[in-house]
């Protein structure tokens, strides 16, 4: 926390070394975060610049009592929504990640029918539903963690990862990748 | 690495696969693209001196605007007074109406018109009849007329008493006839 704080008090002061440090610190979190729910490397690498540029922006509105990272992955998650929702509004024939492979992806991700199953599944989810299963499963944030990032209670997050994960279970059952006995809640 | 904690009315095993795949997700790194964090903090001092220039003029621009009302002040342009006011409401111009017309005017104005109106059209309708009965008066007027032509109540009174009353009614009251007959056309002054 104290080295957050004495980060952002360098930067405000004008420091270009540190402005570089903090980019440095956070860009894998940002791009990978941006990546995994835009789903498009070009589309991700825009809005990553663009939520630097606003973490600059909004330094000095910093809670500097509250850890960094939440904050600068809440400003990740809200450029993402905003992304998302004009591209709903103004589609285009872009290559999406998923069309893609990933020469980055792990060989048993690539072949496992389960893994490609629960991805396409998280691919159906609403937004919030995939934002919380993303930042738990794939990112491996903590709900304290996930609850700063969405401005959502605890209890609101567990809810939606719950009902992510019987979305998920509901469409391996409709793929025949899960057993009938295997459905337990509710689904949406 | 953070460890998941999942709810417990589902957790992570009922999905099966879920495990392997959150494990799998979170060894996948993602690099940005070379140069990414240059061009980022590039972009952020650019976009922090332009924001400090944008500051700096406002800040210029208000302090300009207070030295020059100051200037102004003290060179004496203001004397205290509240300036006149130079969009002053311009007040609506005056039409002049003319004076309400009295209401004899009006009568004798229409009696007027009237009048000649009723004199034109009695001028008409009685100027042949006096032209006839000029040009009659003269054809007919003897050269020494008689006394009984020029009066004919003389010719009554010669008769006698008895005669002259039964005729009496009927001579006053063509005289009368005649005499506004005489009156009406003008040939008689009243």
């Amino acid at each position: 926390m104290s080295a957050d704080r004495e980060l952002v008090r360098r930067i405000l002061a004008g420091d270009p070394a540190s402005t570089r440090e903090l980019v440095g610190r956070f860009e894998h979190d940002v791009f990978g975060l941006c990546v995994r729910l835009l789903r498009h490397r070009h589309d991700a690498e825009d809005v990553a610049q663009d939520v630097f540029l606003r973490v600059f922006r909004s330094l000095r509105k910093w809670d500097d009592a509250r850890p960094l990272r939440p904050w600068v992955l809440a400003i990740a998650v809200n450029r993402c929504r905003t992304h998302m929702s004009r591209r709903k509004t103004r589609p285009d024939t872009a290559d999406y990640l998923a069309d893609l492979p990933d020469p980055e992806a792990p060989v048993a991700d690539q072949g496992s029918e389960l893994a490609a199953g629960i991805a396409a599944a998280v691919e159906t989810l609403r937004d919030d539903y995939r934002e919380v299963f993303v930042l738990f499963h794939e990112t491996g944030q903590s709900y304290d963690e996930i609850s700063a990032v969405v401005s959502r209670p605890v209890g609101t997050v567990k809810t939606w990862l719950h009902r992510a994960r019987a979305a998920v279970l509901e469409h391996l059952k409709e793929l025949g990748l899960a057993p009938e006995a295997a459905v337990r809640g509710d689904t949406e | 690495m953070t460890t998941p904690h999942t709810p417990d009315d589902l957790p992570p095993d009922a999905v099966p696969g879920l495990s392997e795949y959150s494990a799998a997700e979170q060894r996948r790194r993602f690099a940005p693209p070379t140069g990414f964090a240059d061009r980022v903090t590039t972009g952020a001092l650019r976009q922090r001196r332009q924001r400090g220039l944008a500051r700096w003029t406002v800040g210029l621009s208000l302090a300009a605007s207070v030295l020059a009302a100051v200037g102004l002040f003290a060179t004496g342009a203001f004397d205290g007074r509240t300036p006149e006011v130079v969009n002053r409401p311009v007040p609506p111009a005056v039409v002049e109406q003319p004076a309400p017309t009295k209401v004899r005017d009006q009568l004798a104005e229409a009696g007027a018109a009237l009048e000649s109106l009723t004199r034109e059209t009695t001028d008409k309708a009685v100027g042949p009849t006096m032209i006839l009965l000029d040009s009659a008066t003269r054809a007919t007027a003897p050269a020494d007329p008689s006394p009984l032509a020029d009066d004919p109540t003389l010719a009554l009174a010669s008769l006698p008493s008895a005669a002259r009353s039964s005729l009496d009614p009927i001579t006053t009251t063509t005289r009368r006839a005649m005499t506004r007959l005489l009156k009406d056309v003008g040939l008689r002054p009243h």
